[in-house]
């Protein structure tokens, strides 16, 4: 049996595998460098998200949240989340529209628009997650919603949550986001497995 | 085995309204729906077995197609948004534009082992961006447009601040919607308090108003010079401009308000200059008249006195004729001294000193059972001053103040004092007169007697204004026209029946014109061989003048202008000793002849004699020029002095 910290990096390392696909997909859409940082794991309760979020990251999710989040089912199953402050996601939808659609109501369009991005990065992540672990997942459509960041909590289910939290951050724009990786803790457990059966099949 | 989602199981999407498309493999086509067909114009038999990248280049471009394939092979849903995308597919709606898409790719998995499927769906959302363009378009004109508005307002708000004019806005009914900042400082309302208030609560004769701001339908203007009051209920004339404006299915009135009370201040000062001025001119005429003639009048009684013998009867007539003569005359100095013409000869006065010195006289003015007080300031109260007008100013005060009290009993009490008036007392209570600011002595003369109506006080200082029987008018119009030689001031308080106080303020360092008094003469020694040659127009004084220089042993001639002085000066060179030139005379003036006759002898000796002041004739002359100078009337003894002194000197 793996230990939490073994199973904590491990995950990290997938999670950086696949954020790193993402980052390229989404710079060859915004033409600018797209910074991710090292995932961090860590298992919290549910109510704490906000909380960590701003106090691990200081992306500042304070008011108006934008969140795309796109589910998973299988042996591992879980979402995977993308949430934007909301001056960073209109700046986002600025920058890749050339400012088409930079005025301040997010419209049909621009939910569209963060959609597709968010679904840019969620699939770079979870396809090559999926690749790696070889386990049959089957993926939700993304969905789009606005909330108040003190609603996060309710967004996410109501169940404590494995986070992996990449900051996400383009430069040149002071755009920054997460990208958030929920896993069920009986999913934790199979991930575990898979996991631990990997690194033995490595050493 | 029987595939779910092979081919034959697909043409339900046939029946959907977006396009569908299956991948297999590496993006070969499996399917293409009847949607896509109509769209794109390819059709299914056309493209089916055929690469996705090769019939769609574009999509061959990795940010294309290494989605598909990452969606195809790892199941992993993915989204094209028309933001991002608009023709996954390349295709126009009949009109001709592009037809937009938005894009959604699943992998459609066996149930049992079998080919893993990518199904396309595009939907076309053409108008729904367009309607979201359009609006888009529309919100950012109206977002411009309001922008605009705002800065037109602020560019608005800022010009009429900056205006110097009230600017009020409001509805036909008077109520007022907007001021500018200069109507708060106009009229002491806060910018707030204005929409409580109504343009009828700015002015004090609103029936002026009401045609204008009540009638319902008239678009049009109207100027006007009203009088409006303040917050505090301060009356100020106004120059006042409205415009009724149409304004949507309504109107509005604009009002500009100009604050005049300078303008007509100046106005006023500027009027009553004029009517002194004016008033000074017709006095001083007046005066010249008379004199003229008191001068023949008197010159003919020293005539008469000088051939009768000592003891006559008659001569206590003549005296009193005289004596009221001389009383006429003094009216007649009085009328001189309103048209400005006689000189000040200004010396330091203390006033309370001044006062004790003709304590006596003062009593004398009032009626015997009157009270005369007097609170003198403890310090001195030293003003440069005329002594003898000052005088006259003090004796004219007590005789009106005399004349106000009721049979039998009053008190009038004199107080001096020193006081400084700012630029702030003299704009509110000097408003109409042109003070300068500094340290004042005052002279103060209170009354309990009738008081002045309030109609009357502005008209008191008229010349000629009087409401006594018998009164001459000419007292406070006497007295303003020598406090303002003196560039000084007054004050005037009264109520019926509470007695007046009137105050006078006289400044430490006048600016008043310095006259030295002039050094007295000698007396002549004896009679000059030459001749006296008399000049004026007046018959009965050029000859009783003739006559009283013959009494006094003189040689005379006479001439009725300048022109016939000097034909005749030039008819006898070096024979007439002195002229006694009138100043205004037909033909040929005193000024005109004295000149002609300096050019014949510049030698030539000229006393000039007139009926207006010394001041008002001798300013056209140079130092030194004339001899001397002999105000008419004239009595024996001063003509006597004059001619002696100027024949006398070498």
């Amino acid at each position: 049996m793996i230990t939490r910290e073994e199973f904590n990096d491990a995950l990290a390392e997938l999670v950086n595998v696949g954020v790193g696909r993402a980052a390229s997909s989404l710079s060859a859409m915004v033409n600018e460098r797209i910074e991710l940082s090292v995932p961090r794991v860590v298992t919290i309760p549910h109510a704490d998200i906000t909380r960590h979020l701003n106090l691990e990251h200081e992306i500042g999710l304070k008011d108006e949240v934008v969140v795309v989040q796109q589910a998973f089912t299988g042996r591992v199953g879980g979402a995977a989340s993308i949430l934007f402050p909301v001056e960073s996601a209109r700046k986002l939808v600025g920058l890749l529209t050339g400012g088409l659609l930079s005025n301040e109501e997010l419209d049909l369009e621009r939910e569209a628009a963060l959609t597709e991005v968010g679904n840019i990065l969620i699939n770079g992540v979870m396809g090559t997650i999926g690749n790696i672990i070889g386990v049959e997942v089957r993926y939700h459509l993304p969905e789009y919603l606005e909330c108040h960041a003190d609603e996060l909590p309710q967004v996410f289910q109501e169940r404590d949550l494995m986070l992996a939290v990449v900051l996400i951050a383009i430069s040149g724009q002071e755009i920054k986001g997460h990208l958030v990786l929920l896993f069920d803790i009986p999913s934790m457990d199979n991930l575990g497995a898979i996991i631990e059966e990997m690194t033995r099949g490595s050493r | 085995m029987n595939d779910p989602f092979g081919p034959s199981n697909l043409h339900i999407l046939d029946f959907v309204p977006s396009g569908c498309c299956v991948l297999v493999d590496d993006g070969v086509i499996d399917f293409w729906s009847r949607t896509l067909e109509h769209w794109t114009g390819l059709r299914s038999p056309e493209i089916v077995g055929k690469s996705l990248f090769q019939v769609f280049p574009g999509l061959a471009e990795p940010r294309y197609r290494d989605r598909i394939l990452a969606a195809l092979r790892q199941g992993v849903p993915t989204l094209f948004s028309s933001a991002l995308n608009p023709s996954f597919f390349p295709c126009t709606k009949p009109s001709g534009r592009p037809r937009i898409q938005e894009t959604t790719l699943v992998r459609l998995d066996p149930s049992v082992q079998g080919q893993h499927r990518l199904l396309i769906v595009v939907n076309d959302v053409t108008e729904q961006v367009e309607r979201g363009e359009k609006y888009r378009s529309a919100r950012s004109q109206a977002l411009k447009e309001a922008q605009e508005r705002r800065e037109s307002e602020e560019r608005r708000r800022i010009i009429a601040d900056l205006s110097m004019a009230s600017i009020l806005i409001g509805d036909p009914g008077g109520h007022i919607r907007e001021a500018n900042s200069a109507s708060c400082r106009m009229f002491g309302w806060e910018a707030a308090e204005f929409e409580n208030l109504s343009l009828f609560d700015l002015v004090q004769e609103p029936v002026r108003l009401n045609p204008l701001i009540l009638g319902e339908s008239d678009l049009g203007e109207e100027d006007l010079e009203i009088l409006c009051q303040r917050k505090d209920g301060t009356p100020f004339p106004a120059h006042v401009y409205i415009r009724r404006l149409a304004l949507g299915e309504g109107s509005q009135f604009v009002a500009y308000v100009w604050d005049i009370s300078e303008r007509k201040r100046s106005e006023e000062i500027l009027r009553q200059s004029q009517k002194q001025e004016s008033l000074g001119i017709l006095a001083g005429g007046i005066a010249h008249d008379f004199n003229n003639h008191f001068g023949g009048v008197i010159g003919n009684l020293d005539l008469i006195e000088s051939k009768l013998p000592p003891d006559s009867p008659i001569a206590s007539y003549l005296d009193k004729v005289r004596r009221e003569i001389l009383r006429a005359t003094e009216l007649s100095r009085k009328m001189l001294a309103l048209s400005g013409g006689n000189p000040l000869v200004v010396a330091e006065v203390e006033l309370n000193a001044f006062l004790r010195k003709i304590r006596g006289d003062l009593k004398g003015i009032l009626p015997a059972w009157a009270e005369l007080r007097f609170d003198f300031a403890s310090g001195p109260v030293v003003v440069e001053a005329d002594e003898s007008q000052i005088q006259q100013v003090i004796f004219g005060l007590l005789t009106n103040a005399g004349e106000s009290l009721s049979q039998g009993k009053g008190l009038v009490e004199i107080t001096t004092g020193n006081t400084v008036l700012d630029g702030d007392t003299l704009a509110s209570s000097f408003p109409l007169q042109p003070l300068e600011p500094g340290t004042y002595g005052f002279l103060r003369v209170r009354d309990t007697g009738c008081g002045i109506p309030s109609d009357h006080l502005q008209k008191v200082f008229d010349p000629f204004f009087s409401t006594k029987f018998s009164g001459r008018g000419l007292s406070l119009a006497f007295i303003r026209s020598i406090l303002q030689a003196h560039a000084g001031g007054w004050s005037l308080e009264s109520s019926l029946g509470h007695g007046t106080v009137f105050t006078v303020y006289l400044p430490i360092r006048p600016e008043a014109q310095r006259v030295s008094a002039p050094p007295p003469q000698a007396l002549p020694s004896s009679v000059a061989d030459g001749i006296i040659l008399v000049v004026d127009d007046e018959l009965v004084l050029r000859e009783s003048t003739a006559e009283l220089l013959h009494e006094l042993g003189y040689r005379v001639e006479t001439a009725g202008n300048g022109l016939e002085a000097l034909n005749y000066y030039q008819a006898h060179p070096g024979q007439v000793a002195l002229v006694l030139m009138d100043m205004t005379m037909p033909v040929m003036g005193g000024k005109e002849a004295f000149l002609a006759i300096r050019d014949l002898d510049p030698q030539a000796k000229v006393v000039l004699t007139s009926g207006y002041s010394e001041q008002d004739v001798t300013q056209s002359f140079r130092n030194g020029e004339l001899v001397a100078f002999l105000p008419k009337p004239y009595r024996m003894m001063d003509l006597a002095k004059v001619v002696g002194g100027a024949v006398g000197l070498p």
